[in-house]
């Protein structure tokens, strides 16, 4: 497993009914890959399934969120020195089979920073409609911006090259971080583009983001659009004491 | 004549007010621009700012909510409101307080739990220094 140069993270939180699949499919579909499930401090058996499927599992003491959990991927990629990271969700919605289109799509088009849109082609993938109206906002928003048409920014199927695992590393939104995750890969100069992709829905799970606080999710993440408008870097400069340390250094071994 | 002049805020205290609230409300957006303040706590200060805003340049809306809630001067009520949003802010700390201390103890107890596990097998550490330098990840 070792001397791979290339990552699937996979966040998963209180994801024991999928999670053993979706690491047995990405192992079967993308074979070259180092599997690492971010067990985001989980009270069921996800970081077990996880293992047993033969995953490497790195399990947070405690709930950090969708972003610290992802980050917490981003951080052993940069470490571990890996080049390419693919994101796939934990409950199964991102088809690992669609794995290679996205690395297709990262070596063509020469961009830093891809992810699988949903309606890019009509996938058949039905979405609530106040989710739809959400997306149609932050879609709109995300092109105007970064001037491209973008037309998914809310998927956190993404596939990213050493400068996305970089940046990511250092430094990553908290709660609601993909449209922000987006914005900040833009404003530092990253490639961005979308592939066409089907998602599944839901196998078991519950999605991070219910009716109750989708008000909530809308302003949070509209907020953090406004503001990060008005920084010159998102981001501070690269001084982190750890990124200054060179990565074989860091973690002294590679994965595993 | 007089009642009326009770149901408004004095223009004095009307430009102290709002003076007040608009520094404030740009304040947080600087410190949220700078990264000194995370968005998830700074959604209550900005809500609190942009009432307090609306109110103390809205003098009508002022005025009802005083009268609603029985309190017969606007500038009372702006209190009551700023006092309120207070005690919202300072309740939201000790729940965000009580978190971190609970997840601070957890790293503590992993910790120590790691630091035993390492100190049990010193051996099998140094046995693993060779295999490191030639790591395939080593640049």
């Amino acid at each position: 497993m070792s001397g791979s140069r290339k990552i699937v993270i996979v966040p998963a939180y209180n994801e024991e009914g999928s999670v053993g699949s979706v690491v047995a499919e990405i192992r079967r579909e993308a074979p070259d890959f180092d599997v690492l499930v971010i067990d985001d401090g989980s009270i069921d058996a996800t970081a077990k399934r996880a293992r047993d499927a033969g995953a490497t599992v790195l399990t947070n003491p405690f709930n950090l969120g969708i972003g610290g959990a992802v980050q917490s991927g981003y951080r052993y990629a940069y470490m571990g020195g890996y080049e390419v990271a693919i994101q796939v969700d934990g409950d199964g919605q991102h088809d690992p089979g669609q794995i290679e289109k996205l690395e297709d799509k990262l070596r063509t088009s020469g961009a830093d920073l891809v992810w699988g849109s949903r309606f890019l082609e009509h996938a058949g993938y039905r979405v609530p409609r106040l989710r739809r109206a959400g997306r149609v906002i932050f879609a709109r928003l995300v092109s105007a911006i970064t001037r491209e048409p973008i037309s998914d920014p809310t998927s956190g199927f993404r596939i990213g090259n050493r400068r996305a695992i970089e940046l990511f590393a250092r430094d990553y939104p908290h709660d609601y971080p993909e449209v922000e995750a987006i914005l900040m890969a833009h404003s530092h100069d990253l490639e961005i583009s979308e592939v066409a992709v089907t998602m599944r829905q839901r196998e078991t799970g519950r999605s991070s983001i219910n009716m109750l606080n989708a008000g909530y999710y809308m302003v949070r993440v509209l907020l953090a659009i406004f503001i990060g408008l008005f920084r010159r870097s998102p981001v501070p400069p690269s001084e982190d004491e750890w990124l200054a340390t060179p990565p074989s250094e860091a973690l002294g071994s590679g994965p595993r | 004549m007089l009642l009326l002049a009770a149901e408004t805020l004095p223009a004095r205290a009307q430009t102290v007010a709002v003076i007040g609230s608009a520094l404030l409300f740009f304040f947080l957006l600087e410190l949220l621009r700078r990264r000194r303040l995370a968005e998830p706590y700074a959604i209550l200060w900005l809500i609190s700012s942009v009432v307090l805003l609306v109110l103390s340049v809205w003098n009508d809306l002022l005025a009802e909510v005083a009268d609603g809630v029985g309190i017969r001067t606007p500038a009372n009520a702006l209190f009551a409101v700023a006092f309120g949003f207070v005690l919202v802010l300072l309740l939201s700390f000790s729940v965000v307080i009580s978190r971190l201390s609970r997840e601070n103890k957890i790293l503590a107890q992993e910790l120590a739990r790691l630091n035993e596990a390492q100190s049990q097998a010193p051996a099998q550490a140094r046995d693993a220094e060779p295999a490191r330098q030639e790591s395939p990840t080593a640049k």
